[in-house]
């Protein structure tokens, strides 16, 4: 673990798309006396399933996966969190208040946390960061729903070419074969996040390849045609598939 | 007292609210009774507001391109919907549908925000009951993507009886609909009921049935008991 503890984030310079966005400047400098900002290597745990949510976290940098574990030892990714975006918001106001998922850095990440009771004093003052938490749930709640549908309803070729999309949109970067995706992901990760195992990932990322519409640079996943990518996506349809059932793995 | 203000006093989004915070909320709410089968909005409409049902249920689907319909959900007594497209986005997202006769309560999306305004602290019951919704999106997450048909069908019984309760229940949707929730075909979820029964996990006769081995079917759902 390489967990680093950072003096107080000064001038953040994201902190018009956080949370806090519409505290006052003097509010701000207040809030940061309270924030704790630390600092993740690749593969490090911010907090664990199962253990108590204290507080609320913020992604300053870098890449959060959020996952969940079943009791036979799979996992699945239920979110993957870039700057801006809060970590344990779900988890805070819920009876049991304990983390139902574990966030781990995908890449070198920076995150700062606010204290339960701090947040609650906050709250309460600043209605307009309440408001901005609902808005941030309900539009984490309407992803959630397409991911449950994506799962129950399309076969695993057709949900790896949805996230590839999706990945490309949020993460993509212009490339001399297309768009390349800025967050390098194993393809483990894209097995946990699509809900096929490993083998059918594999088997699916490399038929992908052999037609032309992705290719590899250094671990990074280049979009050679999301022309037709997207085409696939709405269409439903495509070449055979071989992974099954609906949510099939 | 109105058995509307029962149901809204038993809802995670207005408990703790003082009597006028609910008498004002209760003013701006319209009482809405349906028959069967009837749309009250349709996946693609400007969200106009949020419901409560009072009686009866409803059922939340996608329809896709295809005009293959997926229930993402059915609402029963006591529950709400469409509360987060009041804040998320403009459109919505489902088709929602009654299922039977039912009575709800309406809140229109204006005059709900302008109460939410002059009343913040509403915020945090809307914070802990999307929060809950959510909590319960991931756990469907979870058993769509790591566990088997037996496990998913296993899940669906546990969240439908409760903790311990080894009364007969009614399953209340069709198996069609039931076998679209869990991302299985028809075929395979007859096959898993069948199964589950054969094993004693499930006594089912129509749509009655009941749990007969909560702990097991718990741990069937989870993947199996705990090893240790």
């Amino acid at each position: 673990m390489s967990k680093t503890t950072m003096p107080q984030c000064q001038g953040c310079r994201i902190s018009d798309r956080t949370v806090w966005a519409s505290l006052t400047q003097e509010s701000l400098e207040d809030l940061a006396e309270h924030r704790v900002a630390s600092r993740y290597q690749k593969g490090d745990v911010i907090f664990h399933e199962g253990s108590p949510s204290t507080g609320l976290y913020n992604v300053c940098a870098g890449k959060v996966k959020l996952v969940r574990t079943g009791r036979v030892g799979r996992q699945t990714i239920v979110r993957i969190a870039g700057s801006g975006k809060t970590l344990g918001e779900t988890d805070l106001f819920r009876e049991d208040a304990r983390h139902s998922v574990t966030a781990q850095a995908m890449e070198e990440t920076v995150v700062c946390f606010l204290a339960k009771p701090v947040l609650m004093e906050y709250l309460k003052d600043y209605p307009d960061m309440m408001l901005e938490m609902v808005r941030r749930l309900a539009a984490a709640l309407h992803k959630a729903e397409q991911r449950v549908e994506s799962l129950a309803t399309k076969d695993a070729r057709h949900r790896l070419v949805e996230f590839l999309i999706e990945m490309g949109d949020e993460e993509g970067e212009p490339h001399d074969d297309g768009i390349r995706i800025r967050l390098r992901l194993t393809r483990e990760e894209i097995a946990e996040v699509i809900g096929a195992t490993l083998e059918t990932t594999i088997r699916l990322m490399s038929a992908l390849k052999k037609d032309g519409l992705v290719a590899d640079d250094d671990g990074h996943v280049v979009l050679k045609d999301p022309a037709r990518l997207h085409r696939i996506d709405r269409s439903g349809a495509g070449l055979p598939v071989g992974a099954g059932a609906r949510g099939g793995r | 007292m109105l058995p509307a203000t029962r149901v809204l006093q038993r809802h995670r989004l207005f408990e703790d609210l003082p009597d006028d915070a609910l008498r004002q909320l209760l003013s701006i709410a319209r009482e809405v009774s349906q028959p069967r089968r009837t749309v009250l909005f349709a996946q693609g409409d400007p969200c106009k507001g949020f419901y409560v049902v009072v009686d009866g249920m409803v059922r939340l689907f996608k329809s896709s391109a295809d005009g293959r319909e997926h229930v993402v959900e059915v609402i029963r007594a006591g529950q709400s919907f469409a509360e987060a497209a009041v804040f998320a986005g403009s459109e919505c997202p489902v088709t929602a549908e009654t299922l039977e006769a039912s009575r709800l309560l309406f809140f229109p999306k204006e005059p709900y925000l302008t109460v939410l305004q002059a009343r913040p602290q509403l915020l945090l019951g809307l914070i802990a009951s999307l929060s809950v919704r959510m909590h319960q999106l991931v756990a469907k997450v979870e058993r769509l993507t790591l566990y088997d048909a037996r496990q998913r069908v296993a899940g669906f019984f546990c969240d439908l009886a409760g903790n311990g309760d080894a009364a007969p229940h009614v399953l209340d949707v069709s198996k069609r609909t039931m076998a679209a929730q869990l991302g299985l075909t028809p075929e395979t979820l007859s096959r898993t009921l069948a199964s589950l029964q054969e094993e004693g996990f499930i006594t089912m006769d129509g749509r009655r049935f009941q749990v007969n081995d909560t702990q097991g079917l718990t741990d069937l759902a989870r993947g199996g008991p705990l090893l240790h």
